[in-house]
């Protein structure tokens, strides 16, 4: 230990500037900086959707299931950042994870990961994060979901088949078509094996929707059982509602759609107090985007609001934080710039 | 290829039209010639794309290989083809790493990638100078107010005397001598430059004002020293002297080799200077013309280009700091056909006969100004 110690700060000594990795990643792209991965398979996952399985490099710490990480892809010359839901169950260190991409029309990212990945590339990989986890005790379990919804709610599926789940688990999916419902097959046969309920709805096809008489139906039980929710913001608005209204407090909730720019005042100008910069903004775009218009590259994570990797110190003037709906005046305090737009002058520390 | 400078108008001309900025456009011709090379900027700006990120990231791998085999090689320095392989490939790795790589990255020019390990605000480069005085000396104080005489103190680095606008002191009769120490310790000297050591001499600046910037030289000399003159000669065993000695002249080589290209971008015969009150209030159209009349290029070949990090295309260095250098040589092409059209100087020649005026200019300037010339450049005299 002592030894690897002197060796890694040796090695640091010899690279400086830069570190040892730098050179490193000469011999193979996985052991530059940073957490890296080896795409080892691309398949398709329905017409609209694909599945990729990465191999991480040796500074990879493992995930639970149900976690997200930040995916970054090089389009164009540019780094682009996304998250995604591992869909695999827990993996430690040198295990293999998975996620699954649903192309959307103007999703810049998906469609370059639907069509331009390929098997070998090296990517860009943040550590597992995100709090939408099984329980650490055995209890019924609830998913509802709905599209890509299913993601993470895959990762627990596997990860109960896994372990051996010894509680009920009931699962409700919505997809817009069976053809375009993602893991179909394998959540049939999971079922099936484990002894669990699941059903699936159409409701674009004429199946009802999501409602309270047909969840007492499906699953009367449901009130004494964990629920988890994910899905489009219609469907999970709903399933919370109806908790909150049966007195059963928080559920576990992951979101996966940024939260609507509705405008709400003028914009304003923003300054980059320490670029020096400054740049109209209408009141439908966020700063994270402003500050990129002005050639600024913050640091960022998911740009919807989740994790936290932009948040910059708001200096003066007022922002709207679209997340949380709310308006955000204190001066120094920390906004997360990718659901932030300004709501007159702003001044942020960037 | 020389291009001979524009002599657009005559004196008498000039007393009967209206004024014109710097001597050469007036305000109408002086914004749409702004306009002009604003539209080349914004051209390549969205053109940017995959080929230029395999670029530098191609430049970067050839950098670090080469610089693996010359420290490699240096190790087997005790025999005469190794060392000078070790040396050469160290050396061609140090200009590499200083011109073509940090200081564009540094500049900012790649930070459109948004990739956090090739970006302006952490790359640190092989250098004594700490990347934060860096950026303040030259990305802000000499990008700024190039050739702007007391302003940009690039204009001899409070050393020399690179102009006649600089009163003459009989100290400057060793100019000579403090130019080839400059020449050979550039980056001691770049990394001095942002204490402005002149200005603690003379009581302008004090000592407690740059404490820290002091600090944070002394650290990274001292990383550096330790790295090169230390560590690597040390991990030779029985051939430090091999090592050093290889180390030794990579720095120096890389040293007079920058010196040699920064010179060539400003001093010249035939570039501009500037009095505080010509920029004041400046337009962005003035200031691009200023950075064309204050800049020189070296022509040359596509190798020559990128050994001198693209600085070869000053002039589209100046007036485009911020887009990427392997883009300067398609900007060029443009930038000189706008200056034909406004009958503009576009200062280009060959390395040998830059530099070479560079040399008469420190030489001429070591001893007071002669009587009867012109203390300044105008377009009649260029």
């Amino acid at each position: 230990m002592a030894t690897m110690h002197f060796l890694n700060r040796l090695g640091a000594k010899l690279a400086t500037p830069l570190l040892p990795s730098a050179y490193a990643e000469l011999l193979n792209p996985l052991w530059g900086e940073g957490i890296r991965a080896e795409v080892v398979a691309v398949e398709a996952q329905g017409p609209q959707a694909v599945s990729i399985t990465l191999k991480p490099n040796h500074r990879w710490r493992g995930a639970r299931a149900g976690q997200h990480v930040r995916l970054g892809v090089d389009i164009n010359g540019v780094r682009h950042q996304r998250c995604y839901s591992l869909t695999s169950a827990e993996s430690t260190l040198s295990q293999r994870i998975t996620l699954t991409v649903q192309r959307h029309p103007q999703g810049l990212v998906s469609q370059y990961i639907n069509q331009g990945l390929r098997v070998g590339d090296v990517v860009q990989v943040s550590a597992a994060e995100g709090r939408f986890i099984l329980p650490e005790q055995v209890e019924p379990l609830l998913f509802i979901t709905g599209g890509s919804g299913i993601t993470p709610v895959m990762g627990f599926l596997r990860q109960l088949a896994a372990s051996g789940w010894d509680a009920p688990v009931t699962h409700w999916h919505f997809a817009p078509s069976q053809e375009s419902s993602l893991f179909g097959e394998e959540r049939q046969a999971l079922a099936k094996a484990q002894g669990w309920k699941t059903w699936e709805a159409y409701p674009e096809q004429g199946d009802p929707g999501f409602s309270a008489e047909l969840l007492d139906e499906l699953c009367p039980q449901w009130r004494n059982y964990r629920v988890y929710v994910c899905g489009p913001s219609g469907l999970a608005n709903a399933v919370v509602e109806l908790h909150e209204r049966e007195g059963l407090g928080a559920l576990e909730q992951e979101f996966f759609q940024p939260p609507a720019m509705v405008a709400q005042g003028e914009g304003g100008e923003v300054v980059f107090v320490t670029a020096n910069k400054a740049i109209a903004v209408p009141a439908t775009k966020n700063l994270l985007e402003a500050a990129e218009d002005a050639g600024l590259s913050p640091e960022h994570g998911c740009r919807m609001g989740i994790c936290y990797g932009c948040l910059t110190p708001l200096l003066k003037g007022q922002v709207r934080d679209h997340a949380a709906n709310e308006v955000i005046d204190a001066e120094g305090a920390l906004v997360r710039i990718c659901v932030c737009t300004a709501e007159g002058n702003v001044e942020l520390a960037l | 290829m020389n291009v001979a400078i524009a002599t657009p108008l005559n004196a008498a001309q000039h007393n009967t039209e209206q004024p014109r900025a710097l001597g050469y456009l007036t305000e109408a011709e002086l914004e749409q010639f702004g306009a002009e090379i604003e539209a080349v900027r914004q051209r390549i700006l969205r053109s940017l794309g995959e080929r230029d990120a395999a670029y530098i990231r191609r430049v970067i791998r050839w950098q670090r290989g080469l610089e693996v085999l010359g420290r490699g090689s240096l190790f087997l320095g005790i025999l005469p083809p190794f060392w000078l392989l070790g040396t050469a490939s160290l050396s061609v790795a140090k200009i590499l790493e200083n011109m073509e790589i940090g200081h564009n990255v540094m500049h900012g020019q790649w930070d459109w990638m948004r990739d956090p390990s090739i970006h302006s605000s952490t790359w640190e480069w092989d250098n004594v100078c700490p990347k934060e005085e860096w950026k303040h000396s030259h990305n802000f104080m000499h990008h700024k107010w190039t050739n702007v005489v007391g302003m940009d103190r690039d204009v001899g680095y409070g050393i020399l005397r690179m102009s006649e606008e600089q009163p003459w002191h009989p100290a400057y009769l060793f100019q000579p001598i403090t130019n080839a120490l400059l020449a050979s310790f550039f980056q001691w000297g770049v990394a001095l430059h942002d204490l402005e050591t002149d200005n603690l001499r003379r009581g302008e600046r004090k000592w407690s004002e740059v404490k820290d910037k002091w600090r944070r030289i002394r650290n990274k000399m001292g990383r550096q020293v330790l790295k090169d003159y230390v560590l690597f000669p040390a991990l030779a065993g029985p051939f430090f002297l091999p090592v050093l000695l290889g180390n030794m002249t990579a720095n120096f080589v890389r040293n007079l080799w920058s010196y040699a290209i920064i010179f060539c971008g400003h001093f010249p015969e035939g570039t501009h200077e500037f009095s505080p009150e010509e920029v004041e209030n400046e337009t962005q159209a003035h200031w691009y013309l200023r950075q064309l009349l204050g800049s020189a290029n070296i022509t040359g070949g596509p190798l020559f280009h990128i050994m001198s990090g693209n600085l070869s295309h000053q002039i589209e260095h100046h007036l485009f700091p911020d887009l990427p250098s392997n883009r300067y040589a398609e900007a060029a092409a443009e930038v000189r056909a706008i200056c034909a059209k406004y009958q503009l100087p576009y200062n280009a020649k060959p390395f040998g006969a830059q530099f070479g005026s560079v040399m008469k200019k420190i030489l001429r300037l070591s001893l007071p100004n002669f009587s009867g010339r012109d203390k300044r450049q105008t377009p009649q005299q260029a």
